[in-house]
Order: C-alpha cells, then sequence, then structure tokens
C-alpha cells in the first residue's frame, strides 16, 4: 500500500533544467510506466524517487511520508537498474541478501526469503555462481530478485530490459509483468524509452518530454486520444502520418484542404472561425486503406513497400501545397502494390485527430478531457 | 594451439626477448658474482667463471727432508696442489721471469742440472744426480685451467659478521608499516574522495595531485627539524622507528592516494547506487564491495610503495641512527663497500640480499592481478 504523490518537481544540473515543475500521481498497487526519449529526464525522475538524486525545489510523498531528506534505504523502496549493478565478488545467493543482512536479518529469515525469491525467478540453481558465470537475462533476474528479498512496498525499474537482445527482452517483459501480477501488494515504477515495454506492462502510461509531462493515461487513451503532438508521435508504431491541413468550409459537412487536388471531408465540428486555419490532420498507418470509391480519397505516389507477409508497409507521399509529404500505410495480407505506383488511400472513418498550430489536440464540441 | 606468424608478432617478441636479456644479465651477473671467491672476484668478470679459467700461481716443492735415493739418484716427488680442486696445469716456469717456459711433461733443466717434470695433475718429480741440500723446496710456476668454483663464504660474511643480516630485519621492520600505513589510510581517503560529496573535494584532490609534484628531498630537512622539535617536547628521541614509519607514510600519501582513486572512480557507479538503495552505509559499501574489488590495486600499490621504501637510502639516513640496531639495509651496504668501493664481494652479496625481498613480495602478490574482477556486475 503505497501510493507516491510528486509534487511540483524541479530538478537542474548546472545550468540545464532537467525537471521541470512536475506534478505526478502514482496510485498503490498500480504499474507505471514512465516513457519518453532519451535526455528527457525520465532516469532522474525516477532516481529522484529512488533517493540517489537530491531534489531542487518540490516534493516526494511516498504513503504519505514526505522523503525528500530520506536516504534510500529508508523508502522502503528497491530498484533494478539498467546495467544489473550485481556486486561481482559475491555469489548470486549474497548478492540477494545482501540488503538483508545489512538489516542483521536472522540467518534463517534470510535463507527463506532469498530462496522464495530464487524460486519466483527460477534460478534457484544459480545461487551458487558468481555473476560473471551468468548471462545476461540470468543476471537482470537476480538483479530483480535482490529487490524482491527486501520486500519494499515500492519497485523501481530503470530501463531493466534494454541491455537485453530482443528475445531476451519480450520473455524477460512477461516476467516482470507476472512479478506484478504475483505481487500485487507493490507498487512499479519503472522507466523506459521503449514505447511497446510502456504499452505492454503499464496500466498507467506518464509520456515525459524535455523534464515535462505530455500526458498521463492508460495505454489505450495515450493511443487512442494522445492530447498533442509529441505523444500522437511517440506512442505507436510506425508513427501516426501527420500532414497539415487548411480548414476550407465548416459547418454539416467540413472539407480540409491538403493541396489543391485533394481535398477531403473531416468529421469533427468546427466553429465558423475556424475557417482558413492552419491544422495538423493526423491517422495512424493501420488506419489507412486503399480506396474502394472515389469519394474522400487522395493519391500518393509509393517510395517503398516492406512487404512482412502478415502485413505490409507502404512508404508513400503527397503532394502538399508547398513541401510533399511522407506517410507510411500499413495494409493487411500482401496488397500488390509495388514502388513507384499511384495508389488511391482513404482514411478510416472516425480515425482522425487533429491538432492546432501549437500541436494541442483540437478541442470544438468534441468531447475532450 | 595455431601460433600466428606476422611481422609484428615477430618483432614483438624480439622486442620482449631483448628486453628480458637486457634485464635478465645482470642480475645472473650479480648472483654469479655473489658466490665466488672474492680473490677471484677482483680479477676477473663473473661470465669467465662460469667456464674454465687459466690462473697463474705459485707453488713450492718440498725440500731435502722428503728426498729418496734410487740408483744414485735422488728424487723429489709430491704434488703442487695441496688438495685436489680438478685444476689442470698447461706450462710450467722455475723463474718468475719465464713462467712458462715449459709444456706440462717437458724436463726442466736447472742451474745445478737438476731436472723438474710437472704433470697436468700437479705431480712432479724432481731429479739430481747430486744429494738435494736446500731446506726449502724450489719454487714453481704453473699456468693452470681451473674449474669454474663457487663459495657460500660471501653470504656467511655478510649476513652474520658483517651485521647484514640485522640490517636485513631492521629494514623490514621499517618497510612493511611504512607500506601498510599508507595503504590504511589512503584506501578511506581515496573512498571518500570519489564517493562521498563534501566541501572542499575537488580542492582537496587537486592539491593531492600537486603535491605529486613536490620532490621529497625539498621536504626532508623541515620534517626532521619538526621531529626534533616534537620528540623534545616529549622527550622522545627523535630518530626511531615510528619517526620513519610516518615520513613514509607521509612522502607515500599522495602518490597512493592518487593510485587508489583513480582505481576506485573506475568502478561501476551503479553498483555503489545499488548498495545504498539496499541500505549499505558508506563504510559498509567500503568494507564490503569497494575493499574486495579493490585488491588488485591494493597489490600494486604495495608493490610499488615497497620497493620504494626498501631502496630507499635518503630518508633512512635522515630518519635513523647508524646503530646496528637501527641501520637500514642500503645505508649498512654503502658502510660496508668500503671507502674505496673495493668490496666487491660485500657489494654483490649485500645487493642480492636486498633483491630477494622485493622478488618475494612480487611473486606472492602476483596472484591477485586478476584481470576483470568486476567483471559481471555490469553489462560489459
Amino acid at each position: 500500500m503505497a501510493e507516491i504523490q510528486i509534487n511540483s518537481l524541479s530538478k537542474s544540473f548546472g545550468k540545464s533544467k532537467v525537471i521541470k515543475d512536475i506534478s505526478l500521481s502514482i496510485q498503490s498497487r498500480s504499474f507505471t510506466v514512465i516513457v519518453g526519449p532519451s535526455g528527457c529526464g525520465k532516469s532522474t525522475l525516477l532516481r529522484m524517487i529512488a533517493g540517489l538524486e537530491k531534489i531542487d525545489t518540490g516534493e516526494i510523498k511516498i504513503a504519505g511520508k514526505a522523503v525528500n531528506d530520506l536516504p534510500p534505504k529508508d523508502r522502503e523502496i528497491a530498484m533494478v537498474f539498467q546495467s544489473y549493478a550485481l556486486y561481482p565478488h559475491m555469489t548470486v545467493f549474497n548478492n540477494m541478501a545482501f540488503g538483508l543482512k545489512l538489516e542483521k536479518k536472522s540467518k534463517s529469515e534470510i535463507e527463506n526469503r532469498v530462496k522464495e525469491a530464487a524460486r519466483i525467478l527460477q534460478i534457484e540453481n544459480l545461487l551458487d555462481r558468481k555473476p560473471k558465470q551468468l548471462s545476461g537475462g540470468q543476471r537482470q533476474r537476480v538483479a530483480i530478485g535482490r529487490a524482491i528479498t527486501r520486500n519494499p512496498k515500492v519497485f523501481l525499474f530503470d530501463e531493466p530490459l534494454s541491455n537485453l537482445d530482443a528475445a531476451l527482452r519480450v520473455a524477460t517483459r512477461i516476467e516482470i509483468a507476472n512479478l506484478h501480477d504475483s505481487m500485487p501488494d507493490a507498487t512499479m515504477v519503472y522507466v523506459t524509452h521503449d514505447q511497446v515495454e510502456a504499452m505492454t506492462l503499464a496500466n498507467q502510461i506518464v509520456v515525459l518530454s524535455e523534464g515535462q509531462i505530455e500526458q498521463i493515461g492508460s495505454p489505450l487513451e495515450l493511443y487512442e486520444e494522445p492530447e498533442n503532438l509529441f505523444v500522437a508521435k511517440f506512442i505507436g508504431s510506425p508513427a501516426m502520418n501527420i500532414i497539415p491541413i487548411e480548414i476550407l468550409t465548416t459547418g454539416i459537412n467540413p472539407v480540409g484542404k491538403i493541396n489543391e487536388k485533394i481535398k477531403i471531408n473531416l468529421e469533427t465540428k468546427f466553429s465558423s472561425s475556424d475557417k482558413g486555419r492552419e491544422l495538423h490532420l493526423g491517422f495512424r498507418p493501420e488506419n489507412l486503406m486503399l480506396a474502394k470509391t472515389d469519394k474522400n480519397s487522395f493519391t500518393a505516389s509509393v517510395s517503398l513497400v516492406e512487404s512482412l507477409g502478415e502485413y505490409a508497409l507502404v512508404y508513400a507521399n503527397i503532394k502538399g501545397s508547398s513541401t510533399d509529404h511522407n506517410i507510411i500505410a500499413k495494409l493487411l495480407g500482401t496488397p500488390k502494390i509495388n514502388k513507384g505506383d499511384q495508389v488511391s488511400f482513404q482514411i478510416q472513418k472516425s480515425k482522425m485527430h487533429l491538432f492546432d498550430e501549437e500541436g494541442r489536440r483540437y478541442i470544438n464540441g468534441k468531447k475532450q478531457v | 594451439m595455431k601460433f600466428k606468424l606476422n611481422l609484428s608478432s615477430i618483432f614483438s617478441q624480439l622486442l620482449l626477448l631483448f628486453f628480458v636479456i637486457l634485464w635478465i644479465t645482470p642480475t645472473f651477473g650479480l648472483l654469479i658474482s655473489s658466490f665466488r671467491d672474492k680473490d677471484q672476484l677482483a680479477i676477473s668478470g663473473w661470465w669467465t667463471s662460469l667456464i674454465y679459467t687459466e690462473v697463474s700461481e705459485i707453488h713450492r716443492t718440498k725440500g731435502k727432508n722428503e728426498q729418496s735415493k734410487e740408483n744414485e739418484v735422488y728424487f723429489i716427488r709430491g704434488n703442487l696442489f695441496k688438495e685436489d680442486k680438478g685444476k689442470k696445469i698447461l706450462s710450467f716456469g722455475v723463474t718468475s721471469k719465464n713462467i712458462n717456459a715449459y709444456m706440462v711433461g717437458e724436463k726442466a733443466v736447472l742451474k745445478d742440472k737438476s731436472e723438474i717434470v710437472v704433470f697436468e695433475n700437479g705431480d712432479y718429480e724432481w731429479r739430481s744426480e747430486n744429494e738435494f741440500k736446500k731446506k726449502k723446496g724450489r719454487r714453481i710456476f704453473i699456468t693452470a685451467k681451473s674449474p669454474p668454483s663457487f663459495t657460500l663464504d660471501n653470504y656467511k660474511e655478510v649476513l652474520f659478521e658483517a651485521g647484514l643480516g640485522q640490517a636485513f630485519l631492521n629494514t623490514i621492520a621499517v618497510a612493511l608499516p611504512a607500506t601498510l600505513i599508507p595503504l590504511i589510510i589512503c584506501s578511506f581517503f581515496a573512498y571518500s574522495l570519489t564517493w562521498m560529496n563534501f566541501f572542499g573535494r575537488d580542492i582537496l584532490l587537486a592539491t593531492i595531485i600537486a603535491s605529486l609534484v613536490v620532490p621529497l628531498q625539498m621536504s626532508l630537512i623541515p620534517i626532521l627539524t619538526i621531529y626534533n622539535d616534537l620528540g623534545a617536547l616529549f622527550n622522545i628521541e627523535a630518530k626511531s622507528f615510528p619517526g620513519i614509519w610516518m615520513a613514509h607514510t607521509g612522502f607515500g600519501l599522495a602518490s597512493t592516494t592518487f593510485l587508489l582513486w583513480n582505481f576506485m572512480k573506475s568502478l561501476p557507479n551503479e553498483m555503489l547506487e545499488a548498495a545504498k538503495v539496499d541500505g549499505a552505509s558508506h563504510y559498509d559499501t567500503f568494507v564490503r564491495i569497494v575493499i574486495p574489488l579493490s585488491i588488485p590495486a591494493f597489490a600494486s600499490i604495495f608493490i610499488l610503495q615497497f620497493l620504494w621504501v626498501w631502496n630507499d637510502l635518503l630518508v633512512g639516513l635522515v630518519f635513523l641512527d647508524k646503530h646496528p640496531s637501527e641501520i637500514i639495509l642500503t645505508a649498512k651496504l654503502k658502510e660496508l663497500l668500503g671507502s674505496y668501493g673495493e668490496n666487491w664481494e660485500i657489494l654483490t652479496t649485500g645487493a642480492f640480499i636486498s633483491m630477494t625481498v622485493p622478488l618475494f613480495i612480487f611473486f606472492s602478490l602476483q596472484r591477485f592481478f586478476i584481470r576483470g574482477l568486476v567483471a559481471g556486475s555490469v553489462k560489459g
């Protein structure tokens, strides 16, 4: 039972502000993933929760208690580091028992807790080995085991999978998800730059960019209703297509103009003052389909086709009013499209996202957060 | 096993061989010389002692009391060598003017018509028609090939008679504490410089690095003066073992701290943070994690500091008396060498004795130079 409350937190290294006035509430028992491109301050935020980084201004509360001035060991947290950070001269058992030994727990208790953690992570047969005799995945499991034995209220993960190879990453990701299920009382905070990890693990995602929170929400909320261009481009792979669009007519059947030839019907309600505004139209690659009718379609010339069997990624470009716009379409199966073809596309109904000039989600009449 | 033969590897092997020979040769020479007879040492190089060498010696035959008479001819027979050392005589002479006058087995005819024959193994026969009159025998000059001969006399002399044994113990009494004390102090110091944040840390570090360039000789006398004053205050003699321990500790502090700091800095940051999260205090981290992982650094710094102290003469001369109970090995060797540098056998033997300890230290600590002790902690 430990919720984390972060109130207007700031941090700078020298002159560069890394965390800019962040407020965030992390529910008890939740699995919160902090995601963002490298250098966005996500690791710093995690290290501030852990107590490894000093807080400049603001406050962090864990389980209702302000922890600003508490050392890491008194915050009832455990952390799993990106580089495993095992103690190389100790056996796996001693690595996992280190924290308990420092707490002066009895020998039998230490043994029980280490054995229990080893059982959960299936590393019972590795307990006598040294870290250098382990593979990368095993090392990361030991690092997780070290966190489990201390039975903390909050688990902090700092990009724990980024050093593993692709296959192992998927397997370990599933293990971490299972770990959260098997320890329902623990609050987990997980930092990653990989949006797939964020989407699969989290029940709450915090998107961070340049020290500021862009959006907080469940994975599907972020996917379906990105609040701004940054989140729209960051979540989803391949990224959402964004092209500028000029509002030609408002009213019952609003029309937007991409270039002189391409005009498409929009479903958003606009106010009459929006006429002539330059907005951004976003649509996900999988929401593009080959046009069955001429109505509401646009033509693009294909520059590359990546056929993956299950689906094909079609890279194409549309002539814009000033520059060309590259778009990606994700088409199921193996469409008969070749490089250089002129293909007619349609955007799936109600899957269009509109963003205003500042990059915020366009709000007018439509339900908004 | 497959050997890759390319030009650069051959070159580096040859270079290695060259340096090995360059280093081994004088050491080997020193070893051989220390076992040689001191008279031979003075006249010929050590390399000559490995093979038969030509020596010129003077021996005397027996006198008239030993003569025997056979068929009206008088003989004196015997062997020139008192004890058989395996020498082989090549030639001999009967006057000092011409010591190589006769080959072995040749008859030398003397003025009084008597004849002397000398054989290879030193046997001689002196034949005369007339009775021998002289009580003393005749001088015979020989040139002989002498086999290699080695002796432990030098070691006996140096260790037990010249007092080098005591000096040896004194040096150990100086070197061990003077190595261990700075190592202990500096490991704490280096840890705090590396992993603790405190006011003035960078300035302190800069000062240490700066003090590396101050030559020891500059501070020698001021420090001795301070010691004297302090000693007088407490009525203790300034020149004593604790004094020299402190002196060596002080002189070694900067370099030892710098080297350890440099090593500890390379330990993975996240590992120490993990310890912090695990609840380890700075002391726990230091004792349970940093020290075990710093053993290779400790071993190499131990060797450096120990060698420095062991081979030191200046500090030992300044901070210790020349009593037999305090004098260190280097000072004693210098004393034994004599003002003209003539006692070579003492120099070579003493040098070799003083070399054994550093060699022993080096080889016994070698197993601590484990590569990749930190392997497995973080992604490599």
